[in-house]
């Protein structure tokens, strides 16, 4: 069970003096249960390279393989790839259009022509899951704060019951809280459910915690592909394409500089606390 | 699916023609379409085809990108030139079945077909040659003398601009929506046409919203600037003729002068008739 992308590349209004390369020859898989990070500077081709994993965005050239048969096949039935390569778009909130957010968050498992029982059930796990109180469920989603539209808005695509969830900055725009209520949602539905991930960040931080493979996207191409704790040795590397490390990895390399040796590339403050504290009694 | 529309699109290439005043190219392209009407023999029509050739030619657009906004009216093209043949009456030429096609038909649709593919031809190249904002600018200019019969010239270019502005955006903002409702497992393509019309909610809703959002915020944008329309407001960039806009003037007016001269020469098919009798 995978998605295994194979030497895509994508052009922009090919043909036309407008024609730009977003995606160059990109090739990875991805594997059942993997929580993956997908980071770049901005223009760097991350929301292009997603919308080919679900058959949105036809390639210009290489493919999309899922669970090895080609996704732009003739044969091939992009709906049911679309059901099981759940897909949210940056900023999501902007496609909601129904009268009530449950309304909202059933179109996705209407199309999919299930039961009633069935889209009832289905709705609401996904309601639970993204922490939208019941409260709301019967009001407009254009009365909600930012905050809930996005979740609700997210909840519309789990209500299809995706095998892979991408997720295009899902934070963005969110408030530390609800930052972290959302990506550990997300980290538990992997958990219990096994379903993959892929988180589309800007944030070190996000990514360092949660994303067990890190990739890293410049100018369309894809430059690492491994764990965060290896990447983010590139320390220069990450800074000269426009990114950066976690701030308190920084810190731990700061620390190097004056001579403070910790064992290990440092990604979450507790990681620096233990390190510390273990430090501390070597020290005693 | 979005992306093929080209009316209005600009292709920059930088060339002279792309240099020109605006004023100039409003100008010519509507004396182009006054002129075509009046093109009555085949000389004019090769006239009026070698004029235009060299001005594409001169524009540097490929071909190719010209021909492409004729495949949108491929279908009224066709149609206006197959009815013009068949139901101009005169000297019979083929009778099939019902149909009789006239000597007079053959012309009369050939010229109705010219016509129509060079007027296409002359007015996408402005729009291809011009950016929408120099267009409002030049319609602001030419209309100015109107402002003294109190009619608002500047809001109007103000609005035309700022429509012209939201065409590609509310584009890019579509095909964003269609793919976030297809994500979810939308269909746009089957379905009868009750269904298909209910298909289209899910992206008119959200694209309305997102219409009117950022008409709001482009309105507070603008009045963060202090944008108070017309009175004592300046420009950047002052249209101002140069030499090659009076040149451009000049061939303008010798182009039209031979056009409307040929009218009054004897047609080529009149000529071979005067030499066979
Ligand atoms: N609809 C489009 N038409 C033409 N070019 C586009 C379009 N969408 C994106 N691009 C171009 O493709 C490149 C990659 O864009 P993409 O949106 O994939 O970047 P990104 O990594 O998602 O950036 P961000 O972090 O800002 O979301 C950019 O240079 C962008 O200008
Ligand atoms: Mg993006």
């Amino acid at each position: 069970m995978s998605i295994e992308v194979k030497n895509l590349t994508y052009w922009y209004d090919a043909g036309t003096p407008y024609s730009k390369k977003a995606v160059d020859d990109v090739s990875f898989t991805v594997e059942k249960g993997e929580f993956i990070g997908l980071i770049g500077h901005t223009g760097s081709g991350k929301s292009t390279l997603i919308q080919h994993l679900n058959g949105l965005i036809r390639p210009t050239s290489g493919t999309v393989l899922y669970n090895g048969t080609d996704i732009f096949a003739k044969e091939t039935d992009l709906r049911q790839i679309r059901q099981k390569v759940g897909l949210v778009f940056q900023y999501p909130e902007h496609q909601l259009f129904e009268m009530t957010v449950r309304k909202d968050v059933e179109f996705g498992p209407r199309n999919l022509h299930l039961p009633q029982e069935e889209i009832d059930r289905r709705v609401e796990q996904a309601l639970h899951v993204v922490g939208l109180p019941e409260s709301v469920w019967e009001k407009s989603p254009f009365e909600l704060s930012g905050g809930q539209k996005r979740r609700a808005a997210i909840a519309g695509v789990l209500a299809m019951e995706p095998e892979y969830l991408i997720l295009d900055e899902p934070t963005a725009g969110l408030d530390p809280k609800g930052r972290d209520e959302i990506l550990s949602q997300i980290e538990s539905l992997r958990d219990t459910l096994g379903l993959a991930v892929i988180l589309v960040s800007h944030s070190m931080e996000d990514v360092a915690r949660y994303v067990d493979r890190l990739i890293v996207m410049a100018e369309g191409q894809k430059r690492y592909d491994d764990t965060p704790r290896e990447v983010f040795t590139h320390v220069f590397d990450l800074i000269s394409i426009g990114l950066g490390i976690p701030q308190i990895t920084e810190l731990n390399e700061r620390l190097k500089e004056h001579g403070f040796q910790l064992p290990k590339t440092i990604l979450t403050v507790e990681e620096m606390r233990d390190a510390l504290i273990e430090g501390g009694q070597i020290h005693a | 699916m979005l992306r093929d529309i080209t009316i209005g699109q600009y292709y920059p290439s930088g060339s002279i023609i792309h240099k020109l005043d605006p004023r100039v190219k409003i100008v010519s392209t509507l004396v182009f379409i006054v002129l075509l009407f009046l093109v009555k023999t085949f000389i004019g029509f090769a006239l009026a085809i070698l004029f235009l050739g060299s001005v594409v030619r001169l524009s540097k657009v490929p071909l190719k990108f010209i021909l492409r906004g004729l495949k949108a009216i491929m279908f009224l093209l066709m149609f206006t030139v197959i009815l013009n043949m068949l139901m101009t009456k005169g000297e019979v030429w083929l009778r099939l079945w019902i149909f009789t096609i006239t000597k007079q038909g053959v012309y009369q649709a050939l010229f109705i077909g010219l016509r129509l593919v060079l007027l296409i031809i002359g007015s996408s190249l402005m729009t291809l040659t011009t950016t929408p904002i120099e267009l409002t600018d030049g319609i602001e200019r030419l209309m100015r003398p109107l402002k003294k019969l109190h009619v608002p010239v500047h809001d109007i270019a103000m609005m035309m601009s700022i429509a012209l502005r939201f065409i590609p955006i509310l584009l890019e903002e579509t095909d964003k929506i269609m793919k976030a409702q297809m994500a979810r497992g939308a269909d746009f393509e089957s379905g009868r046409l009750i269904q298909r019309a209910k298909a289209m909610i899910p992206i008119l809703v959200p694209l309305f919203l997102s219409a009117f959002r950022r008409a709001g915020e482009l309105a507070t944008a603008m009045e963060a600037r202090c944008y108070r329309g017309d009175s004592g407001r300046t420009r950047m960039k002052e249209l101002k003729y140069k030499k090659r806009d009076y040149i451009a003037y000049l061939v303008l007016i010798l182009f039209a002068a031979l056009l409307i001269a040929t009218r009054h020469l004897p047609d080529i098919p009149a000529i071979i008739r005067s030499l066979m009798s």
